[in-house]
């Protein structure tokens, strides 16, 4: 089964929105840091189980959405149907960590049914990886969000940030019955109906 | 009148895609933007064509029936295929005609954006090049590093900071980090935070410095000045090397820290002023106290709370954190792109004692990113000053063992080296002595070496 889902990246400029979608695409990385000005939209197919077994190809239309400032600056029109995001921080800015309640509640305004997953970028160059992530962890906990460190310039934990991100966007199809209710509630109807 | 778009629409710039009420492209003409579009993608569905619009069925209906005047999407961005950014706008617009109601339509927008790129890039490179040296060097800064000794002091110094009237004394080698820490225990607060070190400035000016004087207190005092007890009010003064305080001053200081008051200069009147009051020092003031440089009750308020900046050998492999961290700092200082330190320069930074602590390390990177032309820093171009040192210093020297030695014999090596220096030639070697011929020949007579192979050679 095939679903085409649009999915956004957020975070303030310069955290590795660009690069993560670089190395997850194309598995390739670039030092040179060009700022992303509009939106441009990457396609990228992945496959994940459902429950039931059942091979869902989640045909994936990633927004790249220039990174601002403020989150008041991005276009609402950017986020319109987005099924999914991925709010991207720099684990060396604090900045970018405390940017992203205000993005996800921006994002949720529009969206409010989507999913959303927290990437701490740049883990490659971090020093104490216990101590530098502590506020993004902090932070995920306390929105009840997964959250992945990742660095785009190694592609560390890059697939499975998006992949956690899928495994959302399937939970969420399940529950609303986009694709097949997973087989345990099958048999319980079954029982059910049987009993009858 | 039908308007035929392809007539139309081109001209002005403009590219168009025509859909029908299921959103399929009925017509379309997009040489206006080629890298966006292909050949021909009559038949296509919207979403198919234009990805961009994935998700936006429902707005598209809202346009469709009239319940928005039209939707806009502006800097959208693709690839080209030259792996050139080409930006487009686009724009929903409603035909009011039932079999084709909508016609999406696609500008142009490389040439706006690029300059807009281009004027952002630079202003978030400029941010965060601001961000990165006042990382370095502002008010963010901070103790780095991961050892023990690093991890307690900075959470100690983080209690600290929360008590803001504590009085701390702060002792560590020179080149330790001791200003660091005080400024650290200000905190980021906006009260003032100022910093004076007592052997810096001369012993009779030092008093009206901290507290001040009248118009007319002494000679030269033309005007009334308040002293940096008084800027530091409400905040935090730091007095560095507070060991060379004078004892006279001493007095003032205890008197002050009890009491909260002072007096300017040639003043009666007392003033009061709230502060945190933080020393420094690199001496042992109790070593002092018992030589009667350093009064004990003053040292008794001022240790209310010790913090000892541990010295750089102690902190291990903290070392090549801070080296890497200057080396960023110096990247952007000498727009260089040194990029990490090899093995040997690992090792030479393990190493080395540091006597001058963070400090040396400091100007040892600096000095070796100066003279630096590779991507990657060697022991050699950290070790540049101490080889020249060493160069400098082969010079012989005669070390005095403890039990002593008499003059002679150092007047014998003296001599030896010289003639060895000068290969045996008693002129050359005189001249190494600032001797004359004579006074040498005599000298070497007196110690039995003008050897008749000596006066040979030399004739």
């Amino acid at each position: 089964m095939q679903l085409q889902k649009k999915i956004c990246l957020l975070g303030m400029y310069s955290v590795g929105k660009t690069s993560l979608i670089e190395r997850f695409v194309y598995h390739r990385f670039s030092d040179h840091y060009l700022s992303t000005l509009g939106a441009k939209v990457t396609k990228k197919s992945l496959q994940i189980s459902a429950s039931d077994g059942q091979q869902i190809e989640y045909n994936l239309l990633i927004w790249d959405i220039a990174g601002e400032e403020t989150e008041n600056k991005i276009p609402p029109s950017y986020l319109l149907g987005a099924a999914g995001a991925i709010l991207v921080a720099d684990l060396l800015r604090p900045e970018t960590i405390e940017a992203l309640p205000s993005v996800l509640e921006r994002f949720k305004e529009i969206n409010p049914g989507a999913a959303v997953v927290l990437a701490g970028n740049k883990k490659d160059l971090l020093q104490d990886i216990e101590s530098d992530s502590k506020e993004i962890l902090r932070l995920a906990h306390q929105l009840k969000l997964p959250c992945h460190l990742t660095s785009a310039k190694t592609g560390c934990q890059v697939d499975s940030v998006f992949s956690a991100l899928a495994s959302s966007l399937l939970s969420r199809d399940e529950a609303n019955q986009v694709i097949s209710p997973p087989k345990k509630k099958a048999k319980t109807r079954q029982a059910k109906d049987q009993k009858r | 009148m039908k308007i035929d778009l392809n007539k139309l629409m081109p001209p002005l710039g403009l590219g168009y895609a025509l859909l029908d009420p299921a959103w399929q492209i009925v017509e379309c003409e997009m040489d206006v933007i080629p890298e966006t579009g292909r050949e021909a993608i009559t038949g296509e569905s919207i979403g198919s064509a234009f990805p961009e619009l994935v998700g936006y069925e429902p707005i598209l209906q809202q346009v469709s029936d009239g319940e928005l005047p039209r939707f806009k999407m502006e800097n959208l961005n693709r690839e080209g295929p030259k792996g050139n950014l080409v930006y487009f706008n686009l724009e929903v617009v409603p035909t009011e005609k039932p079999d084709t109601p909508l016609v999406v339509v696609l500008s142009d927008a490389t040439s706006l954006a690029q300059l807009r790129q281009h004027i952002r890039q630079q202003q978030y490179e400029m941010q965060l090049l601001n961000r990165q040296k006042s990382g370095l060097r502002g008010d963010s800064e901070t103790l780095l590093g991961y050892s023990e000794q690093i991890v307690a002091l900075r959470n100690l110094i983080e209690k600290l900071s929360g008590i803001p009237r504590v009085t701390v004394l702060i002792q560590g080698e020179s080149g330790t980090g001791k200003s660091l820490v005080a400024r650290m225990l200000h905190g980021e607060q906006k009260s003032p935070f100022v910093e004076i070190s007592c052997a810096s400035i001369p012993e009779n000016l030092l008093e009206s410095e901290l507290f001040g004087y009248e118009k007319g207190a002494f000679t030269n005092a033309t005007t009334t000045k308040s002293g940096i007890m008084e800027t530091a009010n409400g905040g935090t003064l730091f007095l560095d090397e507070i060991g060379e305080l004078p004892l006279g001053l001493q007095a003032k200081l205890l008197t002050f820290i009890e009491t909260k008051k002072f007096r300017r200069l040639g003043s009666t009147v007392e003033k009061h002023v709230d502060l945190r009051l933080v020393t420094a020092t690199n001496r042992n003031l109790e070593a002092m106290i018992s030589e009667g440089k350093f009064r004990q009750d003053l040292f008794y308020r001022l240790n209310v709370v010790r913090l000892v900046v541990p010295p750089l050998r102690q902190l291990g492999e903290d070392v090549l954190l801070l080296a890497r961290h200057f080396i960023c700092h110096y990247n952007l200082e000498f727009n260089k792109q040194i990029e990490d330190i090899d093995e040997s320069a690992r090792e030479f930074l393990r190493r080395n004692s540091w006597p001058g602590n963070v400090r040396e390390l400091r100007n040892t990177i600096e000095r070796a990113m100066i003279f630096c032309s590779n991507r990657v820093l060697t022991a050699k171009d950290l070790n540049r000053m101490q080889s020249e040192q060493e160069a400098a210093n082969t010079r012989p020297r005669f070390d005095i063992p403890a039990e002593g030695m008499p003059f002679a014999q150092i007047e014998k090596e003296i001599l030896i080296n010289a003639l060895q220096m000068a290969n045996h030639n008693q002129s050359r070697a005189a001249r190494l002595l600032h001797l004359r011929r004579d006074a040498l020949r005599y000298r070497l007579k007196k110690h039995g070496l003008l050897s008749e192979e000596n006066d040979l050679q030399e004739q």
